[in-house]
């Protein structure tokens, strides 16, 4: 069976650290490489406990099934547990499972802007003389119960444990450094030493360091930031005016836990909006509900604030929920100014992106009024062609109406002029011979009756050839009267009775207008 | 079971496909650990071994991710042993349940997958494509 403690990574403060269910004593191999395997993990003990559970779990039906296969139950134990690889890299890869680097961000510039702000602006801000009074006025407080944690940032400065020099001899402890402190101090100096030694800090944990002797405010800070682990935490001094008091980091948030309200109607109402997307708005829930929207904020405000401490992350002290347009967050006090700032780097973000969306609709609204006034010249210059063209086709009609007209008047006149003509003619036959030649009682020669058959064969045909002239000429004038004047001649309408008409209208239409005039 | 290396022409398991076949997995029916990687392993005829090691942290991060539900379930010792999972000490055996969020991450896994593997299979002589999908569907 692989041997846990023989790592690369053990040292002596980390394994008087390990404080899960160790139970040397135990027979049943199992549960003696539980025992030492869990406290690898570096895990919260709940997250612990169901990792035991479930490898056990595993671990019994594979031994159940390796058995099937012939092996004794030692071999099989010995097998199973080997199929879990080196103990440490499975310690390492649980950690990281569960403690994942960062991921599901939406705006990779909210990472990167709150990353640096988060790490610089209010990390190292928290505890700094100096610090604007609204970045520590979360942390600190003012009123009569303990102000909350000044403690757990190495960078503090720790006023209560005065300037006398302190050394980090070999032999120097956070016992002698806690007497030391106790003796410079006037407040009582409390030291929680029970919730220390559950985090594995005792008295006697060494704090030797290569360094030259510093004020004992500067040594507790750089003890602290020592004997601080990413796992477990590390020593919270939690200071009131009545006494100071020095607990774990875990112990005190259980104690400075507070319910405050956050109001995100804004940030919601910016990722539900219909063109959420199109804006930049492209989280989860992008254009849908409250709900769903403000998965895209608790999401990375998980991640990135008090990770470990998240319900919803397998944590027991911090818990949110949405009520309307606000975040209810149960959380330790020191991490409400994060979350705060937190939730203003988004707002910053939001206002980016809205700035972005507001130049990009007027951009896209001055490419639009261009493709406009693009169309609507297209339009006009197609209106122009179309009237071009119109004018061209009622110019051809006008001249072939004027020709037709013309050619018209020219046979009207050869039909006017043949019909005189012939009308001529009758009249000379009519009057070449004395009426009573045609009297019916007349003894007439033969040649004279073939003169008078003659006559009347001719007769005959002019009259003919005269009412054909008529007829053709009335219908020459009415397309006459219909070309010039645009009107269907009605019966006995003539050209001249028109022209005549027309004379008298204009005649009428300038004596109207002479009368208005004077 | 055996965890024995996978064949050397068969492709390693990358997370991304380790995670589409739990999900998956879990989809057919809500399971535990154990069991997810019996299937697994009995499905792929061994060539997909996904051990222990690689097994629970990623069904932690999946429960993490809200992608899978959990449940606990107190195993009871078996009276005639005729399951050999049952035969227990009394310990606690913890079920993955497939969740709607695990639903959808799923079917991206499934829609990205095939996408990839058409894109592949455009590259391949039509011969090699179809022989691989027959043998596949054969053993399946």
């Amino acid at each position: 069976m692989t041997n846990p403690t023989s790592t690369s990574t053990g040292t002596t403060t980390k394994a008087k650290r390990s404080k899960g269910d160790i139970k040397p004593s135990t027979q049943d191999p199992i549960q003696r490489w539980l025992d030492i395997f869990m406290p690898m993990t570096g895990l919260p003990k709940a997250r612990q406990a169901d990792i035991r559970a479930e490898l056990e779990d595993h671990l019994r039906a594979r031994v159940d099934d390796l058995m099937i296969t012939g092996l004794s139950e030692p071999e099989a134990v010995q097998k199973a547990v080997n199929e879990l690889g080196e103990t440490a890299h499975l310690a390492r890869q649980f950690r990281t499972a569960l403690k994942p680097k960062g991921r599901t961000l939406m705006h990779a510039a909210l990472i990167a802007i709150a990353g640096s702000a988060l790490t610089l602006g209010i990390f190292s801000a928290a505890n700094q003389p100096g610090t604007p009074p609204a970045r520590t006025a979360a942390i600190v407080g003012a009123t009569a119960t303990p102000s909350p944690l000044s403690g757990a940032s190495s960078d503090a400065r720790y006023a209560f444990a005065g300037t006398a020099p302190f050394e980090f001899s070999e032999t120097a402890t956070l016992g002698s450094l806690f007497d030391a402190i106790r003796e410079a101090t006037d407040r009582p100096l409390v030291i929680h030493w029970n919730h220390l030694e559950d985090i594995g800090i005792q008295e006697d944990t060494s704090i030797a360091m290569d360094a030259d002797p510093v004020p004992l405010r500067d040594a507790l800070a750089l003890a602290i930031r020592k004997t601080e682990t990413r796992d477990f935490g590390g020593i919270a001094v939690l200071e009131s005016p009545g006494m100071i008091e020095i607990s774990s980091t875990e112990e005190v948030d259980r104690r400075t836990v507070e319910v405050r309200t956050y109001d995100i109607a804004d940030l919601l109402r910016h990722r539900t909006r219909p063109d959420a997307e199109e804006i930049g708005f492209d989280g989860y829930g992008a254009g849908g509900s409250f709900s769903d929207a403000a998965v895209s904020i608790t999401g990375p405000l998980m991640e990135m604030v008090a990770r470990e401490t998240w319900a919803d992350l397998g944590g027991d002290l911090s818990t949110l929920n949405l009520v309307g347009g606000s975040l209810l967050i149960k959380s330790p006090a020191r991490y409400h100014a994060q979350i705060e700032a937190f939730l203003e780097l988004v707002r910053r973000e939001d206002a980016r992106i809205m700035e972005s969306a507001d130049e990009r609709l007027e951009e896209t609204r001055r490419l639009q009024a261009e493709r406009d006034e693009r169309r609507r010249q297209a339009h006009l210059e197609q209106a122009r062609l179309m009237e071009e063209q119109s004018r061209q086709m009622r110019e051809e009609a006008e001249r072939r109406k004027m020709d037709e007209i013309a050619h018209l008047e020219a046979e009207l006149e050869r039909v006017t002029a043949e019909l005189a003509e012939l009308n001529a003619s009758q009249q000379v036959s009519m009057f070449s011979r004395p009426a009573s030649f045609y009297s019916p009682n007349s003894e007439r020669t033969e040649e004279e009756i073939r003169e008078i058959e003659e006559n009347a064969r001719e007769a005959f045909i002019r009259g003919s050839r005269v009412s054909d002239l008529t007829v053709i000429r009335e219908s020459i004038r009415d397309q006459l009267i219909l070309l010039k004047y645009g009107v269907q001649p009605s019966e006995g309408t003539t050209l001249e009775a028109i022209q005549q008409q027309l004379k008298e209208q204009g005649d009428r239409l300038r004596s109207i207008s002479n009368r208005v005039n004077n | 079971m055996t965890y024995s290396a996978p064949h050397p022409a068969t492709p390693k398991l990358s997370p991304t496909h380790a995670e589409l076949l739990v999900l998956a997995t879990l989809a057919e029916a809500p399971s535990y650990g154990y069991a997810i990687s019996r299937g697994i392993a009995s499905k792929s005829e061994g060539d997909f071994a996904l051990g222990p090691a690689k097994l629970y942290p990623l069904l932690a991060k999946l429960e993490k991710q809200g992608l899978v539900t959990t449940s606990w379930e107190e195993v009871k010792a078996a009276n005639n042993g005729t399951d050999n999972d049952d035969e227990s000490k009394g310990r606690r055996r913890k079920w993955y349940t497939i969740s709607t969020k695990g639903a959808k991450r799923l079917d991206q896994h499934i829609q990205a997958h095939r996408r990839f593997t058409a894109l592949v299979d455009a590259f391949l002589p039509v011969s090699n494509a179809n022989s691989n999908n027959s043998s596949r569907g054969a053993t399946a």
